[in-house]
């Protein structure tokens, strides 16, 4: 039984989150990248022209 | 071996197991049902599109707007819903974190969120045949057309943000997951060739895919909204959204071309007991170097839109210099098969008719980044067949290779056998006969994606033999599906590392792997590489 309740909750999920602020700071500045690449690239289209 | 070790066998099948999982393997099996599921649908209108190609004038219909949903789905869904998630999301979540000893990827459920925003884009997708007005825009999408159509653009632009934000999801952390999760002592030159792949593809990912959703939200707008991002009448400019859709189109190549690469290095060094020939060279000048000039080789799917000539010169050096990372990836193949004492298995069969693709499909993109030459070939059936034999089939079948090759890890079970056999030479037969007299057409002019052909009844008998090698596909992927089906309830049961490979997900867990994937936690001997296999 106690690997079905892993498989619903935390199934193989590491024992803890790797050591530190760096995953979740690197994560965090990957997710900022690609969100101000969408809304910075419409907002950039929309000012073009002459 | 502990409870948190055991393998995978448990007390029978719970549906809420898999539905709420947040255990990677789960998750590369859940994107692997769905990406096949996808494939077989895509492959079902494949056969359509052939079928109705088959003879001049309508066939099964006479109605071209039912032609384009057809074309519409095939495109789309092989591309987005079938190659991307089966190497990025199967193979990458099945297999990533155990080649480098990890217990899961860094964000668990960060991951099951990832492969439910996919089964959601998937629903979204096969609801396009439900629907009214379904969508007719390719899988390209581009305006005029996909803006004034009476289609239902929302469709493809919604579908295509549930599977962007899925795979940035999945790219953030998978490339977390290498950065952090390595095994004591793994250093990046001891990872997996596939590894190196996977999170090169996973980088092209995170950069390339907002722009990719900008430009059709930017669509969207036009449609719906009544914006002009992309009407010339009213200020705006249509070539741009042709520019931003390849800017991330063209890399997404990359993106199916390298972990496919990655499986094949898998499947050779195994099957040939060899290590990996100038590896070195291989990942960083031909896999970092794919990553690094992906992002300037998207004008030559523009070149007779109408552009300047310097631009124009500029991107073919461009396109023309990505054949050298390639070319250096395609040595290094070749070399790790050099003196090799090879199993012909089944994922060994297909692995090696991808070098016959690989060469195929290179050799024939040389003329298209000419400009000249792509003058000419432009909107053939030419460009049609090239890509198909390097991204389509080339990537399918060292994905097909991959299952064949880690069959054994996931059930336990082999699935060689002649059902296996057979398959694969009907799928080699077939895609010769089908492509190849799309390259004659091609030349003598053959326009891609018309409904019918009335104007040039002379390529009739080349289409009705194109046609017959779908079919031959039809009945080898039929084949090649139900041995898997088969081979995972009742397959010869085989040992822990029947290829005898030095690769940790073979040496160091059960098959298949259970939750937290090692019994013991990876201590790596000094020295250790994935390929630790004799020198010749």
């Amino acid at each position: 039984m106690l690997q079905n309740k892993q498989a619903i909750n935390l199934s193989g999920a590491p024992d803890k989150l790797p050591a530190g602020k760096g995953p979740w700071l690197i994560a965090g500045g990957l997710l900022i990248f690609a969100i101000s690449m969408y809304f910075g690239l419409i907002y950039k289209v929309s000012h073009f022209g002459p | 071996m502990t409870a948190q070790t055991a393998t995978a066998e448990t007390t029978g099948f719970n549906w809420k197991e898999w539905v709420f999982t947040t255990d990677h393997k789960r998750i590369g099996v859940l994107y692997l049902i769905g990406s096949m599921a996808a494939f077989v649908v895509a492959g079902i209108m494949a056969l359509l599109i052939r079928i109705e190609q088959s003879s001049v004038g309508p066939t099964i219909t006479d109605d071209p707007a039912q032609y384009n949903t057809w074309l519409y789905f095939h495109g789309a869904a092989m591309i987005l819903a079938f190659l991307i998630p089966g190497l990025t999301g199967f193979a990458a979540n099945y297999f990533l974190p155990l080649m480098i000893g990890a217990k899961d990827v860094a964000f668990p459920r960060i991951n099951a969120f990832s492969i439910w925003l996919f089964y959601a884009a998937i629903v979204l997708a096969l609801l396009t045949f439900v629907i009214p007005d379904s969508p007719d825009v390719m899988w390209t999408g581009y305006p005029p057309y996909s803006v004034t159509t009476t289609g239902n653009t929302a469709f493809y632009v919604f579908t295509v943000h549930l599977l962007g934000f899925s795979s940035i999801l999945g790219a953030v952390n998978f490339l977390i997951t290498v950065i952090y999760m390595r095994a004591p002592g793994m250093g990046w030159n001891q990872l997996n060739v596939f590894v190196w792949t996977t999170v090169a593809a996973f980088a092209i990912q995170l950069v390339f895919i907002p722009v990719l959703a900008a430009a059709v939200t930017m669509l969207l707008f036009d449609k719906y909204l009544g914006t002009h991002f992309f009407d010339a009448a009213a200020g705006g400019d249509v070539l741009l959204y042709q520019n931003l859709f390849w800017f991330y189109s063209h890399p997404a190549v990359y993106v199916i071309f390298l972990p496919a690469v990655g499986i094949l290095f898998e499947v050779f060094a195994s099957m040939g007991k060899n290590r990996i020939f100038n590896y070195k060279a291989c990942v960083y000048g031909g896999i970092c170097g794919i990553c690094l000039i992906t992002g300037e080789v998207w004008v030559h799917h523009l070149y007779v839109a109408g552009m300047p000539d310097w631009l124009r010169i500029g991107q073919m050096v461009t396109t023309l210099l990505i054949s050298v990372p390639v070319g250096l990836i395609v040595l290094s193949m070749w070399g790790t098969l050099w003196k090799a004492s090879i199993t012909y298995n089944v994922a060994m069969l297909y692995a090696a008719s991808c070098l016959f693709l690989v060469l195929l499909g290179g050799l024939t993109g040389i003329p298209l980044a000419l400009t000249a030459v792509t003058i000419h070939l432009s909107e053939t059936s030419f460009v049609h067949a090239h890509f198909h034999f390097i991204m389509a089939l080339f990537s399918a079948f060292a994905l097909f290779a991959g299952i064949y090759y880690w069959f054994p890890k996931m059930t336990g079970r082999s699935a060689d056998g002649p059902l296996a056999v057979f398959g694969f030479w009907a799928n080699t037969i077939g895609v010769n006969v089908t492509f190849w007299p799309l390259f004659i057409v091609g030349v003598e002019g053959m326009p891609r994606r018309y409904w019918d052909y009335e104007m040039f009844p002379q390529f009739e008998p080349y289409h009705q033999v194109a046609t017959v090698g779908a079919m031959i596909i039809a009945i080898g992927m039929s084949a090649t599906i139900l041995n898997w089906i088969i081979s995972a309830i009742r397959g010869p049961k085989v040992g822990e590392n029947p290829w005898k490979s030095k690769s940790l997900e073979w040496t160091h867990c059960p098959s298949p792997p259970g939750p937290g994937n090692f019994p013991e936690d990876v201590v790596l001997p000094e020295g250790w590489t994935p390929y630790d296999y004799d020198k010749k």
